[in-house]
């Protein structure tokens, strides 16, 4: 204890302008109030995904200094637990990777009993940020790797099984990869990022990923590792590795990201695929159907992640559309990119917003 | 015929049993206390720092194209960073939140780091080369709840959390200590010897056996899945209260057991009815074990993480309210912050965590050991 007091003193005597507090409060960027924003103050309870969780932080932090007084609580346990408590009226929303399910799992609806929480109104999904996957990797030397989405199953398969395998060493001329074992990680828990990148997979190579999309990870490859902090700590720690994760998972700890046919993963090129999503839920329900080969310059591997809210007869719905009025709002989703996630398409923001309005 | 005593030192096999047997013993007090040595020390190490300190909101350095850093002097003043931070030459000012600093030459993590000067209390010019933190005297970790904090940001405290943790060891002893007393006064007093008395003990042995998860579920099956409760503090108290019962009844039974029958006797003598040589001769006489046993239980109960991660959520605000469905406690505030890159402020928050849980856990066991030493009996 002595010796950190030490270095503590020892750093302020480095920085000796530093020990005295330096500069007071600026002005410059007190954030102003989105449109339709009126702060009705109180306190809100959300639970779910934890692919949301730095999302929702940041908005969190930023809608109660605009809102002093308000507090918003966000547990991140898992899209799964997190439409239990929502069903259960634990909490006011739900974070989810994927929409409140239409059909029956185990003899029940998840919509259907969303639908008797909010007191025979349905629950509506609203997509509020998409959550690029990246697939991190950790090869020394090996600053920009290029993949295929065929040779990603096959990696993820456990078929090609050496980082200087032909079929990666064709996605990649004049790059020299060691004749290493690729080492894989995967979520170990049951997780919505699995279920997206499974979804991608499945669809995007042509059977080249022979397993059903599912929230369990299928592949017989690799290691499993508890959610995104194990798996992105795992590629951290491990040299010649390679997993998926959420983007932000991989941005928090300057991980190397691999681009997909060329395609180089940033804020833009995820909004690009975002552009060709489809909604297929009707009345203010907003669940997307998205186009897993979106064509040139857009990276594919996106998931939505969703805010299942009441429409009408939920709990606290003054200070929830609050909220969530300014998380959908322009000037809020312009900064979503810095935290690895890539913002809502305008025309869907537009389609969200009046969903939100409506919640009552 | 005996064989005679042999005194001489052994020699051979039985040397080498003896110096095994040696080894063995010393072995065992290693793996006994060094692992202990080693958890306080680091969880002391990467911990204490914040329950006095607070490191600054944001340091300014200087960082090239390629994300490294150079000396701060080459993209110039505190006042140009206040001015901007376009520079034609490629250099930019980054401001990463939490105090730390790299060394010149290596890499910046620029994730969520502002780009603009912050408007934030303790901004810090790094003009050193070396790697370092800057940090203030602050006692925030005890004053204020961690709120609307991020994993990156310095501030933010453990009220709520500490708060939650006394509150729920309080509750739990207020229903646990005394079922467990009369439970134990019923043993040795009433039932000593009797059927009723082996059935009894031999169901406070199972109880003692069962695991804290299956105590949370046990209560989340009866009052939220049955009855259609929520989650709440109180619920939480229920469960640990399970767990802290069969504790302070074997404790105080023990302590009861202490007492020696010539003192009921002279009570009896005396014309005292039963109750009141239980009330005023038999409890008081081992009051002090009695009150270690009940501390050594809040302390062990304080701990568990299974019931409250079932049966509460977890809070970030400070809520008073013990039948609200949610609070913060330092076990779950370890839990919810442990995905947290390390190097990250909420890294250190958890360690901070820990060492105000130990450090709560280690007062309650020192009183204890006061309260025992007195003990007089």
């Amino acid at each position: 204890m002595s010796l950190r007091i030490l270095a503590a003193a020892g750093a302020c005597a480095l920085l000796a302008s530093a020990c005295a507090p330096t500069s007071s409060p600026q002005s410059a960027s007190v954030a102003t109030r989105p449109a339709g924003v009126n702060c009705p103050g109180g306190t809100l309870k959300g639970e779910g995904a934890s692919s949301q969780k730095i999302f929702l932080e940041e908005m969190v932090q930023a809608y109660t200094r605009i809102c002093p007084g308000t507090a918003v609580e966000y547990t991140s346990s898992g899209s799964g637990a997190g439409v239990k408590a929502f069903i259960g009226g634990a909490v006011d929303w739900a974070g989810s990777d994927s929409p409140l399910r239409t059909k029956a799992k185990d003899g029940v609806v998840e919509a259907d009993q969303a639908a008797k929480r909010c007191g025979g109104n349905p629950a509506v999904n609203l997509p509020m940020v998409f959550g690029p996957i990246a697939i991190a990797y950790n090869v020394d030397g090996v600053d920009q790797l290029n993949l295929s989405p065929s040779v990603i199953a096959r990696i993820f398969d456990g078929q090609i099984t050496t980082w200087n395998a032909p079929e990666i060493a064709a996605d990649n001329p004049g790059i020299t990869l060691p004749a290493a074992d690729i080492g894989i990680f995967y979520r170990a828990d049951e997780s919505g990022t699995t279920e997206n990148f499974t979804e991608y997979l499945a669809e995007a190579t042509d059977g080249a990923w022979p397993h059903e999309p599912a929230k369990a990870w299928a592949g017989s490859a690799g290691e499993g590792k508890e959610k995104s902090a194990g798996v992105a700590e795992g590629v951290l720690t491990t040299r010649n590795s390679i997993a998926y994760m959420e983007w932000g998972a991989a941005l928090e700890r300057g991980l190397k990201v691999a681009a997909i046919d060329g395609v180089t993963l940033s804020g833009t090129t995820a909004s690009a695929a975002l552009e060709a999503a489809e909604v297929t839920g009707s009345d203010g329900d907003l669940r997307l159907k998205l186009d897993y080969t979106p064509g040139d310059g857009a990276y594919p591997a996106v998931m939505a992640t969703y805010e299942i809210v009441c429409s009408t007869g939920g709990t606290n719905p003054d200070l929830l559309r609050d909220f969530l009025t300014f998380v959908a709002a322009d000037q809020t989703q312009a900064g979503v990119s810095t935290l690895g996630y890539a913002p809502l398409p305008p025309a869907l923001r537009d389609q969200v917003a009046e969903s939100i309005a409506a919640v009552r | 015929m005996t064989t005679p005593l042999n005194l001489r030192r052994p020699s051979g096999a039985r040397a080498f049993k003896n110096s095994l047997a040696t080894f063995g013993v010393w072995a065992a007090v290693a793996i006994a206390t060094l692992p202990l040595l080693w958890i306080l020390a680091s969880v002391t190490i990467k911990g204490a720092p914040l329950l006095f300190t607070v490191g600054a909101d944001h340091t300014i350095v200087c960082v090239d194209e390629s994300d490294l850093r150079v000396p701060t002097s080459q993209c110039g003043t505190e006042e140009d960073a206040k001015g901007g931070t376009t520079r034609a030459d490629g250099l930019r000012w980054a401001f990463p939140s939490g105090g730390k600093h790299v060394a010149v030459g290596e890499k910046v993590n620029l994730y969520r780091v502002d780009t603009a000067y912050p408007a934030a209390d303790h901004i810090v010019y790094v003009d050193s080369d070396g790697a370092g933190e800057a940090r203030f005297f602050s006692l925030q970790w005890w004053t204020s709840s961690l709120g609307n904090a991020t994993s990156k940001d310095s501030q933010g405290g453990a009220l709520q959390a500490i708060y939650g943790t006394l509150l729920l060891g309080l509750l739990t002893a207020a229903i646990a200590v005394p079922g467990g007393m009369l439970g134990a006064i019923f043993l040795v007093e009433y039932g000593r010897g009797t059927r009723a008395a082996r059935v009894v003990s031999f169901m406070v042995d199972i109880l003692t056996g069962v695991p804290s998860i299956v105590a949370a579920l046990f209560v989340y099956a009866m009052f939220i899945t049955t009855f259609g409760m929520k989650r709440s503090a109180i619920a939480t108290v229920v469960a640990l209260a399970l767990l802290m019962l069969p504790m302070v009844l074997r404790s105080t039974e023990e302590m009861l057991k202490l007492v020696p029958d010539s003192l009921r006797e002279a009570a009896y003598a005396l014309g005292v009815p039963k109750w009141k040589t239980i009330l005023r001769i038999v409890v008081p006489t081992s009051f002090n074990g009695i009150l270690t046993g009940v501390v050594l239980g809040i302390a062990r109960v304080m701990g568990e993480t299974a019931p409250l991660l079932i049966l509460i959520g977890y809070a970030k605000y400070l809520y008073l309210d013990p039948f609200g469905d949610s609070m913060g406690a330092l076990p779950t505030m370890i839990s919810d912050g442990i995905s947290v890159p390390d190097g990250d402020a909420g890294s250190d928050r958890v360690w901070a965590a820990a060492l105000t849980l130990i450090l709560i856990v280690m007062v309650l066991n020192l009183l204890a050991r006061r309260i025992a030493a007195k003990t007089k009996l």
